[in-house]
């Protein structure tokens, strides 16, 4: 990893669930900020859609989705509360003991123009059924992001999981 | 006189209050500090984490029917056309 990272906080769900994982006061001081996490979810399918806020703002997220699991691949786009596929996490009905795996890269998050996101992340069950998901989103808001949220659309964050967020500067 | 017991099996239940609903907790990590902690979820939040929930569901419902209802469609020209789906591969490729 770059020399520029800098890790800023770090988060693992250790015994009780998590319905999310919130990081607050981030820092405006790095150019760009990347989370990344390893997930699952304590509800029954393969895999979980996982949703993206910032500063607790419930509008003006849209995005747009490419998603392929080895046979087929599908497009799709959303509009609304929150990026809904940025953060997806393995479910119960994935092998066991296996997580997600994902990056979530915002640059510019501290200026003063709209926030765009690209994230990548994979349900890997170790098994037949893996599915990347590739996510274009954009937060159409001026703030400075000083929050982001991650909540899976069904169950909790299970043991284990985790997140890490670092900041990115200029090299 | 004959004494009859009715032994029943032991049996393990784990005590509930009815009216206590098992706590939804977050874990908000300050980045100024580092300091993680757990946090119930509101009331509010909680309203929240369910109608997301059902407006995820209805939407994911939709996109399935629309899906399905797409390939429906194109089955249904394919077997007009006499073609098969490998056939109109071949013809958009």
């Amino acid at each position: 990893m770059p020399v520029t990272y800098k890790k800023i906080a770090s988060v693992t769900v250790t015994g009780a669930t998590a319905a999310n994982i919130e990081f607050t006061s981030i820092p405006g001081t790095f150019t760009d900020i990347i989370l990344f996490a390893s997930l699952r979810s304590n509800h029954t399918t393969v895999g979980v859609g996982g949703r993206l806020t910032f500063n607790n703002s419930a509008t003006g997220y849209s995005e747009r989705l490419l998603y392929g699991n080895g046979s087929s691949a599908a497009s799709a786009n959303t509009s609304g509360a929150y990026i809904i596929w940025s953060a997806d996490a393995n479910g119960t009905g994935s092998t066991a003991s296996t997580f997600s795996n994902l990056e979530i890269y915002i640059p510019n998050y501290a200026g003063s123009t709209n926030k765009s996101i690209s994230s990548t992340s994979v349900v890997e069950t170790n098994a037949t059924a893996t599915t990347i998901y590739a996510n274009a989103g954009l937060w159409s808001n001026t703030a400075a992001i000083t929050s982001l949220k991650i909540i899976p659309d069904h169950g909790s964050y299970v043991q284990y999981s985790t997140a890490t967020l670092y900041g990115i500067s200029k090299s | 006189m004959v004494l009859t017991f009715n032994i029943q099996p032991l049996r393990y239940t784990a005590y509930q209050n009815p009216k206590e609903k098992p706590m939804t907790t977050k874990l908000v990590v300050d980045c100024s500090t580092g300091v993680v902690e757990e946090v119930a979820l509101t009331e509010e939040e909680l309203a929240q984490r369910e109608a997301d929930r059902i407006a995820f569901e209805e939407a994911e419902a939709a996109r399935l029917a629309e899906e399905a209802e797409k390939a429906a469609k194109k089955a249904e020209l394919l077997a007009k056309l006499g073609l098969t789906e490998d056939d109109a591969k071949l013809l958009l490729s």
